[in-house]
Order: C-alpha cells, then structure tokens, then sequence
C-alpha cells in the first residue's frame, strides 16, 4: 500500500499560514517514508513529484520583509496600493508552481487499487475531488480528506461574498468519496457531525496538529521589537484583521483599560482582511486610544518570533476557529495565552489557556490587566509535534 | 429691550427633527410666552431679515415628519450586495463612489415612483418686504439663536450684527462631537469645526448648552483655543406632552430609535444578541427605528446575510414618522440607548414620559438626560456582557418621568436672557411689555 500524499497546496508561493502550513509541515514530517509518495493535482490529472526535489520548497525560509507598523491615532495611514497593483499582487500569489517549474520534474501519475490519496489541503479549489473519485471509483482506491472548519456553512457572514451552497455541496461530496475525513479538532467533528448526522463517527477521526518550533529573531529583529509602543508593555494579537477575527472586543477593551486608567497597549499582527473597514476608520480617529493600538502588516517569521518575545501575553478572541495554529505559536514561544470560547481555541491551548467570552469587553479588559501585572504567568505544556500529526494522519489512511 | 428669535433653521430644514425641532419648539414657547417677540432669519444675500411667523412659518414646518420608505436590510443578499461587498473587499473605500453611482442608478426609479406619488407639500411663503435687523435692532435687544450653520455664515452675520448694533448675542450648542469625537463624526473635518466654534464663541455674550457635558465641552475648547472661558449655561431641552395613556400594551420588542450610524453603537446590541444566542438563551426582537446613516457598512452586511439567530431578531424599519414612533414608545418592553456619545438624549427623554424602561449607556448627557427616572438601566458603552445581562432578565416595571414642557426652557431662557441683559427690572417679559 502506498500512500500519495497531495502536496499541491504546499509547493506553492501562498504565504505559510493555515492550510498551506499544515500542508507543508505535514509533507515535511512524511517525507523520506518509503510508503509515502507525493503528489500534486494539475490540469484534472495527478502528478508524481520527488520528495528530495520538492523539500526545499516545503521546508522554504519564511521570505525576509520589512514589517509596515501603523499605530493608531499617531501615525498616517499607508497609502493603498493602485487598484492594477492590487489585482496584480492578487495574481500573482496566487500563481502556484506549474508541474514544469524548473526547481522539480513531474511525471503523471496513474494511481492504483492499493493506493491511498491523502489530501489535506485547498481541494475545492484545485478540483482534487474529480481526482479522488476516479481514484475511488474507477481504480478501486482509497481517498482520506481533512476538514479544517464548516465556517462557510456556519457562518458566511464572514465571507465575501459567501457560498454556503457550493461548501456544503462540496463537504457532501468529500464524505460520500472518503473513507475517512480527518477534523482537526473535536470541536470542527462536532460541527461536522451536526450538519451530517448520518455519518459514521469513527469515519471522522480527530488528529491534532503540531505546532511550530519558536523561530530565532536576530538583533535587529529584536531592535524592531523593542520599538514597539515606545518600549512600552503590550499584548498580542496575531491573526489576519478581519471580522470574524474579532478585533473590535479588544478595541473596546482597550477603550476599558484607558478608562479605569490602565497602561498597556495592543499589538495587531496581520494582513487586513475583510469586513473591518469600519473598525480601522474608528481606532485610525479614535483620540481616546490614540497610541494604544498598532497594527504590524507584511511581518515575516523572524521579527515575529520577536514581537512574541518582547509582548507580556497573547490574545485570541476570534469568534470562531476550526483549530488555533497562532495560540499553539503563542504557547511556543513561551506566552501565556487567552483565548476565546465557543469553538476550538481551547483544544488549541491545551487546555492551559483562560478562555473568556468572545464578546464579554470586560472579562479581555480583565485578563488583559492581569497580563500587564504580570499575573497569568506562561503554562508549561508539552506541545505537539509536526511528526506526530504526520503519524495521525499515516494511522487513519492505513488502518 | 426687544428680543428676536432666529428660525432660520426651522425654515430650511422644514421639518421637527433634531436641531430644527428644537429651534421650532423653543420658538413656539417663546412665541406663547411673549406675544411681541420679533422673529428673523438668515434669508441668503439679503442677511438676516425680520420675518413675520405667522406668514413664513406657515406650511415650513410638517405636524410629522414624512417617514421615507421602511428600510428592510433583513433580506438575503441580492446580487448588487454581492458587488458592493467585492469591491469594498478589493478597492477599500475607493470603491465608495462606485457604490454609491451604482446605488442612485438602481434606487431612481423607486425615487421617482415615491415623488410622483407623495402629496406636494406647499412652499413656504414667499418673504414680504421686511426690515433687515441691521436697520431696527438696537443696542440693548437681546438676539437669539438656537440653530446651527456650520458654514459659520449665520454666525458671522450675528456678530456683523452685534458689531453694527451693540445687542446682545444668545446663541445655543448641542455638542461638540465633530471636535471631541472624530471617529463618530460623518463630517471628520475639525478645521471646519473649529472655525465653527471660533465664531461662535466670538459672537455670543451668551452661550447656552443643552447638557453639563456639552457645556463642559465648550468650556474646554475655549480654553484649548486660547480664549476667556465663556459665558455658558445649561438650558435642558423639553418634550411635547405625549397622548393620555389609557393602558400600558407592552410587547414581547425591545426598540432602538435613532440614525444607524457609528456613534448610535448599535453594533453592541447585536453583539448582546449574539451572547444570548451562543448560551442558548431566548433571542429578543429588536425593532430599530432610524435612517440608515454611515459607518455601519460591516456591521449591516453581517444583518443582511440573515445567517444567525441575533442577525435574525434586528428589524430595521428605516425613518418612521410622528405616529409610528409614539406606537412603537408605548409597545415596547424597553428603549435601548447603547451611544457611545451624545449630546443630550431625546429618545430616553421621549421613552421616559410614556412609561417606556430604557437601557443607557454610561455617556454624561446621556445620564443626565435620564435623570432620576426609575425606570433607566445605565449600562458600559464599551460591553455587549452587561446588555446581554439586561436583556435576558428584562427590565422592571415602572412609573412615567415628568414631561419637561417646552414652555419650562422658554422660561428658563427668558431667566438666563434677563439675568445676561442685565439685573433686575430688566426681564424680558417686562420688557416686552412696555415696548409694546
């Protein structure tokens, strides 16, 4: 039995964050196995590619860049980009590499009876489900799928523009192809199973994801750190700015603090997304938390590790995750951590982290506070790994 | 002494809402009160012109305002919502103008549908030939002025006047929000602002402010800018005596009244919801009586994908008029006031007389407004938990705040009036009598 492992997601030039990472740290963790081969999905074809070619790519250097900050109230804001460039950078991330990138030869691939598709990243994307059928159906294979969320069946306020229609036609096809369809946390199994009662609980089995060692930060990392709010005290907050993201309970929350006369400040790390507009118009104007909150865009690995060094505490109030890849980095690098309730943040802290409402202003105010005061000190935890994932997932698609 | 009532305000906005209701109803209470009360307004090139209310006023201002179009967002997402929210996804607030293009093209035939079919409303009068105040105004007349121009052109022809005449000069502020505020503010221009405020405190011997904190708030900008802390007093605002309550119908709603607008927080509602919603707890309906204004656009895109229960449970039923309004006071199970900042509170003032328990939130004006009404709950600005709290306990039943009559700010202002021209002898009323 061989198992093909997609990796068409993680030799791509997508930013390593989310599905792309998983992606990437799984491939890496299961590269070298004599039963894995790796695959990836183009032109409605699969393509064998060669795990000593492609691990440069999935083992890539976080790319080196000049973080932007913005602190609110006190800085300008950036100038946007020109509509062109903007559709060009669009473009441009998201070109994946074609099978006849120069760096690795691909060479189609005919999949057989006894072997197993393993594909855990952007399938309704890239039309991986056409592939896993004809493997399933037309050679009498096997296909394993993952599911990270049911966030657009849930909830597609948060997506522009929604497609509630399309992902649930496209989770019902995943379940009738798979023999398995993993969840990266109970609580995204519990959500499955909801909206698919008829399917067999053991078919969906939990795995948990690893977390990432804490990157180096050089000096000049550190330096960028330290200036910071002036050097002044703060939490952080690493997620991309949108609205499910939850931002605005710590802008009110900062609001509290300013109130009951509170020093400390909130760091923001992230690409702005979508639905904040309002938000960002409200804390750029806001002369009541003017300084108090900054904003950190294009931040690579490094001057991150850094941020985290140098913050007195994480937060993760987002309104929903299917996992919680940023608590496990915040955990990593030796912060204590709050978290929200109400979807997997807490499997994701290990059970170490406070969890509060995500939308109780008070209780973020409160911990927040006790962060300052140095009161939540950082939980010892023995974090998983990327190779234990990767073991998870070879279980599930041979047993 | 003559004193001259300014309705400029009244006469151009033609309605009872807001600033021109208030200039409208101190207006009338003057006109009540003081029988010879002389009245004017801003009439364009000509400056400030003595009108005569009877003939101006006549048709300029509405019993009830027109109540546009019911603004139903509670619907799923037509294909224009689609485009609005990509390009506002793609282009930021560069795709504003294409939006709104895009919005006038689609809304004019429903524009031109209502227009044909809404009753004419008479013009206002045209003006006879009176006096400009510069020619019959004299130096101890006392002018006042209640409205607001923000071009300052108002301002600037009140101290031409007080400059030419040597009367006295009594203006009104609501707020200073466009200053204190920016982020709340639609017009987020302070140099206009400013400029605004500069002329007022330079043409007003007296300066009077709806709220404590408005008051404190102009205190504080004089101060910022340099100048001599001003002459201001609180003058609160009145209400019109709602209907007899014959008996309390109370309904399973609670209400929200006021422009859906940024400052209004009307997103801290919906987040209470929410709250209520993931503990399971019974979801209230919230009927919210208000123009759609601006900075909600995020917010009202995640009520119109109608996806969650809280989403589910706002009504928005756009402007309403006079009658539905009072319905809507005398049915709910509560008033819910979240603003962030205000300058008074008139929904809390309106709900309090008819009996309506209100929700607040913790802003000074607000609170004053409020007063000793035993059926306000003051809540954070800055926490959807506590409103959470309240709506799923309800409110208490309680008892009806007394009505402060337009007739009691006429009086208070004609104190504060007499008390700046000048000791005793020198009120008003008597004044007026004797000149006339």
């Amino acid at each position: 039995m061989t198992v093909l492992f997609n990796v068409t997601d993680a030799i791509g030039t997508a930013p390593n964050h989310g599905i792309t990472r998983t992606e990437r740290r799984l491939a890496t963790a299961l590269a070298g196995r004599t039963d894995v081969e790796f695959v990836l999905v183009r032109g409605h074809d699969l393509w064998q590619v060669d795990a000593t070619e492609i691990l440069p790519l999935l083992d890539r250097p976080d790319v080196a860049s000049t973080p932007h900050v913005e602190r609110f109230g006190v800085d300008d804001p950036p100038r946007a980009p020109s509509a062109v460039a903007a559709v060009v950078d669009r473009v441009r991330r998201r070109t994946p590499a074609a099978p006849s990138d120069p760096s690795f030869s691909a060479r189609s691939y005919r999949s057989r009876a006894d072997d197993v598709l393993v594909s855990v990243g952007l399938d309704w994307v890239h039309g991986t489900l056409d592939i896993a059928e004809r493997h399933v159906f037309g050679a009498g294979g096997r296909f394993v799928g993952l599911s990270y969320d049911l966030i657009p069946i849930d909830h597609p306020e948060w997506l522009f523009p929604p497609d509630v229609d399309g992902f649930r036609a496209h989770l019902r096809r995943l379940l009738r192809v798979a023999d398995s369809v993993m969840c990266i946390s109970a609580s995204t199994q519990s959500d499955l199973l909801r909206h698919f009662p008829d399917v067999d609980r053991t078919t969906t089995p939990v795995i948990t994801l690893g977390a990432d060692a804490a990157t180096h930060s050089g000096s000049e990392h550190r330096a960028f750190a330290a200036s910071m709010f002036d050097g002044a005290p703060y939490v952080i907050y690493c997620a991309t700015v949108d609205r499910r993201k939850n931002h605005r309970v710590l802008y009110r929350a900062v609001r509290e603090l300013v109130d009951r006369g509170i020093d400390g400040n909130v760091l923001f790390v992230g690409r702005v997304g979508s639905g904040v507009d309002d938000l960002i118009d409200s804390m750029r104007h806001d002369r009541s938390i003017a300084g108090r909150i900054a904003l950190v865009t294009d931040c690579d690995d490094r001057h991150l590790a850094a941020l985290y060094e140098r913050s007195v505490g994480a937060v993760y109030p987002s309104l929903y995750e299917g996992w919680g890849l940023g608590v496990t980095e915040a955990l990593a690098h030796g912060r204590p951590c709050v978290v929200a309730t109400g979807s997997s943040l807490g499997e994701a802290g290990l059970g170490a982290c406070r969890e509060v409402h995500p939308l109780r202003t008070g209780a973020w105010a409160d911990a927040m506070q006790q962060m300052f005061a140095g009161q939540i000190p950082a939980p010892a935890v023995d974090l998983p790994t990327w190779e234990s994932a990767a073991a998870q997932v070879l279980e599930v698609a041979t047993r | 002494m003559t004193l001259w009532f300014d309705f400029t305000t009244t006469i151009r906005n033609q309605g009872r809402s807001g600033i021109a209701g208030a200039e409208w109803n101190i207006g009338q209470a003057l006109l009540e009160a003081t029988p010879d009360l002389r009245c004017f307004e801003l009439a364009g090139r000509k400056g400030l012109v003595e009108i005569d209310p009877r003939v101006r006023l006549a048709g300029a201002v509405y019993a009830s305002s027109s109540g546009g179009t019911a603004i139903v967002v509670n619907v799923t997402p037509t294909w224009r919502d689609r485009v609005r929210v990509g390009l506002r996804s793609r282009l930021g607030r560069r795709a504003d103008p294409y939006i709104r293009a895009m919005s006038r093209v689609y809304q004019a035939p429903a524009t031109m549908r209502t227009w044909l079919r809404e009753p004419r409303r008479p013009r206002p009068a045209a003006r006879p030939d009176l006096a400009l105040l510069g020619d019959v105004v004299r130096s101890d007349d006392v002018v006042i002025s209640m409205g607001a121009d923000w071009d300052g052109e108002l301002a600037e022809r009140l101290l031409a006047l007080r400059q030419r005449t040597g009367c006295t000069i009594v203006t009104m502020v609501y707020d200073l929000i466009p200053l204190t505020h920016t982020h709340l503010a639609f017009h987020n221009d302070p140099a206009l602002f400013t400029r605004y405020y500069d002329a007022l405190l330079e043409t007003s011997d007296l300066i009077t402010c709806i709220s404590e904190q408005s008051r404190l708030d102009l205190v504080d900008f004089a101060v910022s800018r340099g100048k001599p802390e001003p002459n201001a007093e609180v003058l609160v605002l009145g209400e019109t005596p709602p209907p007899p309550i014959t008996a309390d119908d109370r309904q399973d709603f609670y209400l929200c009244v006021g422009t859906v607008e940024r400052r209004k927080n009307l997103e801290l509602v919906y987040d209470a919801l929410r709250i209520l919603e993931s503990a399971g707890r019974p979801v209230p309906t919230v009927v919210v009586a208000g123009a759609i204004g601006w900075g909600n656009d995020d917010f009202l895109a995640e009520i119109r994908t109608s996806t969650t229960e809280a989403s589910r449970a706002m009504v928005f039923l756009g402007a309403v008029d006079d009658d539905v309004l009072e319905r809507l006071y005398r049915t709910a199970r509560g008033l819910l006031f979240p603003s962030v900042f205000e300058g008074w509170g008139l929904p809390v003032r309106e709900a309090a007389v008819r009996g309506c328990p209100v929700a607040i939130s913790d802003s000074p004006a607000i609170r004053q407004a409020a007063g000793t009404y035993e059926g306000a709950t003051v809540l954070p600005s800055n926490d959807a938990g506590p409103w959470a709290d309240y709506l799923d306990r309800g409110p208490t039943a309680t008892v009806t705040a007394r009505v402060r009559p337009w007739s009691d700010v006429a009086a208070d202002l004609l104190r504060l009036v007499a008390s700046e021209a000048g000791g005793a002898g020198a009120t008003p009323g008597g004044a007026m009598q004797s000149s006339g």
